[in-house]
C-alpha cells in the first residue's frame, strides 16, 4: 500500500476530517500518521489491508474498544475509527499523539535513540536513560499498574511489541499503546507479530488470558531492568533462524531462560548481550527469582507465573531499598556493602547512611535526604503504590537536622527525644533520632 | 563463477615504529556465493593483540557466512524477505564467534610481562580481554542473485554493478551515528553493525578496504575512480594482481600511511562480458576531464 500524501484527508467514521500532517512511524503491517483533527494534533495508524491477516476481526476488535473505552488515562486508547476504504477495505484508527516528554521502550532499552538534526540533517545518538533508580522502579510500578487496569476489564495484550509502550524517563510515568491489539481474554486476533513478548502457550496455538499477559509482563520488565531479551544467549544466536516462525520455537517449545540454573546451553554472550550480563550482577536475588520462576517453571506452567501483587511486591520492595546518595549516584542497597547490620555505605563517596525497621518487612530502608515513604509501605491493605505518606526533609533553617514529615491524612504516634510517643498529624514532622519508633497504625519503624 | 583476490599491505608508519600489520583480508568462494572480508586492528596501546583479532575477525565472518550458505536454496529464498533479520543474525553470530577464537587464544596465551610492561597496573586491570584483540570489520557477499554486507567501525565498500555503476554501498559516518567509534571489541557490538543489501542488480565485483585505502584518495570521486579502474583490469587477474599490490604498497605512503587491506569477489562471467563498459567509462571520465 502507497502512503497517505501529506494534505491528504481522511473521514472519521462518522464524518469528521483529519488531515495528514507527516508520518510517525512504520509498522509491519500499518503507518502511523500525524494528523490535524478539529484543533487537536492525533495519531492516524492506518493498516495495510495487503499485510493483515484478520481484518474484520481487527476491525471489530478496535470498533470495540473504541466503544469501551480506555482502562485509565494511561493508555494511548483508539478513540475514533476512521471510515472504510470502499475500494481497498483498508481502514485505521485515531489515538492521542505520544507527549514529547515520552520516550518510545525500544530507545529506554537501547539506552539511545538516533535524532536528526535538523538544521544539518545528520543523524546523531542521544542517550536515552532513566535519570534514576527511581525512576526506574516508578516505571515498573506503573506498568504492573496499567495491566491491572485491563484484567480488570477481562482484556488482555494480544501481541505486545518493543513499540508498545512509551516511558518519562525522569518520572517513570508510563504511556501503554497498541491498544489494538488489546482484546477480551481468550479470543484470537491472531496477529502476525514477533514471539519475543508472546507466552510459549500461545506461541503453540493457545488463546491469550490474564495467564499469558503476566508472561508478557514479565518480558517487559525483565527488558526494562536488563536491558537485553531474556531468550536471546548462545543458543539461540548460533542457531541459524532464517524467519520468525523458525526463531518462534526458540520462544515457545525449545525456549531456554538465558539464566536457567539447570540449563547453561543459552548463556548470554559479551559483545552481543553485555546489558544483561552486566545488569544479572547488580539486581537483588529476590529480583532475579522472579525472572528465574516466570521463565523456567512459569514457562511450562501458566499457574506458577508471579501474579501482579506479586509483582508489585517486588518493584514496592526495589523502591524501598533504593539510596540515593548527596554525591549524585544511586543505588541498590544489594549492590553496596554494610558498615554493619543497619548502616549503608555509598560505594561511590564513601557516605554512611541509617536504615529503618519496619514490622511488617525483614529488609531495611536506607533514609536518605529526600527518601519517600509510601502509602502502601505503613498501610498493608493499601491499594495505591504511588502515594507518598512521608517524607525525610531537612530542617531549613537549621541546615544538617534532619527529620520526617507526614504527608499522610492520618495521624502517626511518634517517640521523640524525651522517650516518650507524640502525635504526629498530617503536615507535621519530627527529627529522626537514635531511639525513634513510629506508630503508622497498621505497621510500626524503629530507626 | 565467482573468484577472489585478497592483500594486506603494512603502512609506512607501521614500519617506521617496527611495529607489525594490525591488518588482515581474506575471501571464499562457494557455490554460487562469495565472500569477501578485511578487519584493521586499531593498534594502539590498549589494543595491543589487535593484530591477532583482526585475523579471528575475518576467520569468524567466513565461518560464518559458509555455515549460512549450508543451504543456500533456503537461504536465498528468506533472504529477499527477511535479510535485515538473516544479515543481523550474521552479525551477532559473527561476533560470538570471534569472542569464543579470542577467549581461547587468550586462555592459551597469558598477557606476558613484554605485553604488560607498557602499563601501570591500574590502568592494565581496567582493560577488557576483548580490547586486546580490538578491530574493525567489513564483509561483503555476492550472490548470483543479489549482494549485501556489513561491517563495524571503519573501512570501505564498493560495488562495481553490471550496468558500470559503482558506489559506496556503506559509509563511515552510517555505521558510527554521532562519531561513536565502533568496534567489535565494544560493549553491544553486534547492535553497532551497518549493513545493505541490494535485491534488484547483478554484481560485477565488490570490494571491500580498511580505511587506509579511503584515506590515501582526496575525494570520494578518486576513490570510486579507483574502484572502476581495477575492476576494468579483472579480466586479466594477474596483471590485476600485480598492479593492484603494487599500487596499495604505494598508497600507504599517503593520508594516514595506515596498513591498506583489500579483498575483492567478482563474477567472472560478468567480468567478460562487461569490462568493456567500465572501461569505456573511465574513458569517457578522462575525455571530460
Amino acid at each position: 500500500m502507497a502512503e497517505f500524501e501529506i494534505g491528504r484527508v481522511v473521514e472519521t467514521e462518522f464524518g469528521g476530517k483529519a488531515k495528514i500532517l507527516n508520518v510517525i512511524g512504520k509498522g509491519r503491517q500499518s503507518t502511523v500518521y500525524l494528523v490535524q483533527y478539529n484543533s487537536m494534533k492525533m495519531a492516524l495508524k492506518w493498516y495495510d489491508t495487503d499485510k493483515v491477516k484478520n481484518l474484520d476481526k481487527i476491525y471489530q476488535n478496535i470498533k470495540r474498544n473504541v466503544k469501551d473505552g480506555e482502562p485509565n488515562n494511561k493508555f494511548l486508547w483508539c478513540k475514533y475509527m476512521t471510515k472504510v476504504d470502499k475500494t481497498t477495505g483498508a481502514f485505521g484508527y485515531f489515538m492521542e499523539v505520544k507527549p514529547d516528554s515520552f520516550e518510545y521502550f525500544v530507545d529506554v532499552m537501547n539506552g539511545y535513540k538516533i535524532v536528526q538534526d535538523s538544521s544539518t540533517k545528520h543523524l546523531t545518538k542521544k542517550s536515552v536513560k532513566f535519570s534514576n533508580l527511581n525512576a526506574m522502579v516508578m516505571a515498573g510500578i506503573n506498568i504492573v499498574t496499567a495491566f491491572r487496569k485491563l484484567h480488570e476489564i477481562g482484556k488482555s495484550y494480544h501481541a505486545l511489541s518493543d513499540g508498545g509502550f512509551f516511558i518519562n524517563t525522569d518520572t517513570g510515568a508510563v504511556l501503554m499503546s497498541d491498544c489494538d491489539t488489546i482484546a477480551p481474554y481468550g479470543e484470537d486476533l491472531d496477529i502476525n507479530i514477533r514471539p519475543t513478548y508472546k507466552a510459549p502457550e500461545v506461541l503453540d496455538g493457545g488463546l491469550p488470558d490474564e495467564n499469558s499477559d503476566l508472561y508478557t509482563l514479565a518480558v517487559v520488565l525483565f527488558k526494562m531492568l536488563f536491558r537485553g531479551d531474556h531468550m536471546e544467549g548462545r543458543k539461540v544466536i548460533m542457531d541459524i533462524c532464517m524467519n520468525e516462525q523458525e526463531l518462534a520455537k526458540h520462544y515457545g517449545k525449545e525456549a531456554v531462560f538465558i539464566y536457567d540454573p539447570d540449563n547453561d546451553s543459552n548463556r548470554p554472550i559479551r559483545g552481543i548481550h553485555d546489558n544483561v550480563i552486566k545488569f544479572w550482577g547488580e539486581y537483588p536475588e529476590y529480583i532475579k527469582d522472579a525472572f528465574v520462576r516466570s521463565f523456567t517453571v512459569g514457562k511450562k506452567d501458566p499457574e506458577k507465573r508471579l501474579s501482579l501483587d506479586e509483582w508489585q511486591a517486588l518493584f514496592i520492595r526495589l523502591r524501598s531499598e533504593i539510596l540515593s546518595c548527596i554525591c549524585g549516584k544511586s543505588h541498590f542497597v544489594s549492590m553496596i556493602a554494610k558498615q554493619n547490620d543497619k548502616i549503608f555505605k555509598c560505594p561511590n563517596c564513601g557516605m554512611e547512611f541509617a536504615s529503618m525497621k519496619f514490622s511488617n518487612r525483614t529488609f531495611r530502608k536506607p533514609l536518605y535526604i529526600g527518601c519517600k515513604l509510601f502509602e502502601c509501605e505503613i498501610n498493608p491493605n493499601a491499594d495505591d503504590f504511588l502515594s507518598v505518606a512521608g517524607e525525610l526533609v531537612e530542617n531549613k533553617i537549621r541546615p544538617g537536622l534532619i527529620g520526617i514529615k507526614n504527608c499522610s491524612d492520618s495521624k502517626w504516634s511518634v517517640k521523640m527525644p524525651d522517650g516518650l510517643f507524640h502525635d504526629v498529624t498530617s503536615g507535621k514532622g519530627f527529627p529522626v533520632w537514635n531511639g525513634l519508633e513510629i506508630d503508622f497504625g497498621k505497621v510500626q519503624a524503629k530507626f | 563463477m565467482f573468484k577472489g583476490f585478497s592483500r594486506s599491505v603494512i603502512g609506512a608508519s607501521h614500519v617506521k615504529k617496527g611495529i607489525v600489520c594490525q591488518d588482515s583480508s581474506d575471501y571464499k568462494t562457494g557455490n554460487g556465493y562469495a565472500v569477501a572480508v578485511v578487519a584493521d586492528g586499531h593498534g594502539s596501546k590498549k589494543h595491543f593483540r589487535s593484530h591477532v583479532g583482526s585475523k579471528f575477525a575475518v576467520e569468524s565472518a567466513i565461518e560464518t557466512i559458509e555455515r549460512f550458505y549450508e543451504d543456500r536454496e533456503r537461504l536465498e529464498r528468506e533472504l529477499t524477505e527477511n535479510h535485515e533479520m538473516i544479515i543481523h543474525n550474521m552479525e551477532k553470530q559473527i561476533v560470538a564467534v570471534w569472542h569464543d577464537k579470542i577467549m581461547g587464544h587468550f586462555a592459551e596465551n597469558p598477557v606476558t610481562a613484554e605485553e604488560k610492561k607498557q602499563f601501570e597496573e591500574d590502568e592494565f586491570n581496567k582493560i577488557p580481554v576483548e580490547s586486546y584483540y580490538g578491530t574493525t570489520l567489513v564483509t561483503a557477499i555476492a550472490d548470483e542473485n543479489f549482494t549485501f554486507g556489513f561491517q563495524i567501525g571503519d573501512g570501505s565498500l564498493v560495488a562495481v554493478f553490471d550496468d558500470g555503476e559503482t558506489a559506496m554501498l556503506m559509509d563511515y559516518e552510517e555505521s558510527n551515528p554521532a562519531n561513536i567509534t565502533a568496534s567489535i571489541c565494544g560493549r553491544n557490538a553486534a547492535s553497532m553493525f551497518s549493513r545493505f543489501f541490494v535485491g534488484n542488480k547483478k554484481v560485477l565485483a565488490v570490494f571491500v578496504s580498511t580505511d587506509g585505502l579511503y584515506t590515501s584518495f582526496g575525494k570520494d570521486s578518486d576513490f570510486l575512480d579507483y574502484h572502476t579502474i581495477i575492476a576494468s583490469q579483472l579480466s586479466d587477474i594477474n596483471t590485476f594482481e600485480t598492479s593492484v599490490v603494487k599500487n596499495i604498497t604505494k598508497r600507504t605512503h599517503f593520508g594516514t600511511e595506515d596498513d591498506i587491506s583489500l579483498s575483492c569477489i567478482y563474477n567472472s562471467e560478468i567480468v567478460e562480458e562487461k569490462s568493456m563498459i567500465l572501461r569505456e567509462k573511465i574513458l569517457n571520465k578522462r575525455k571530460k576531464s
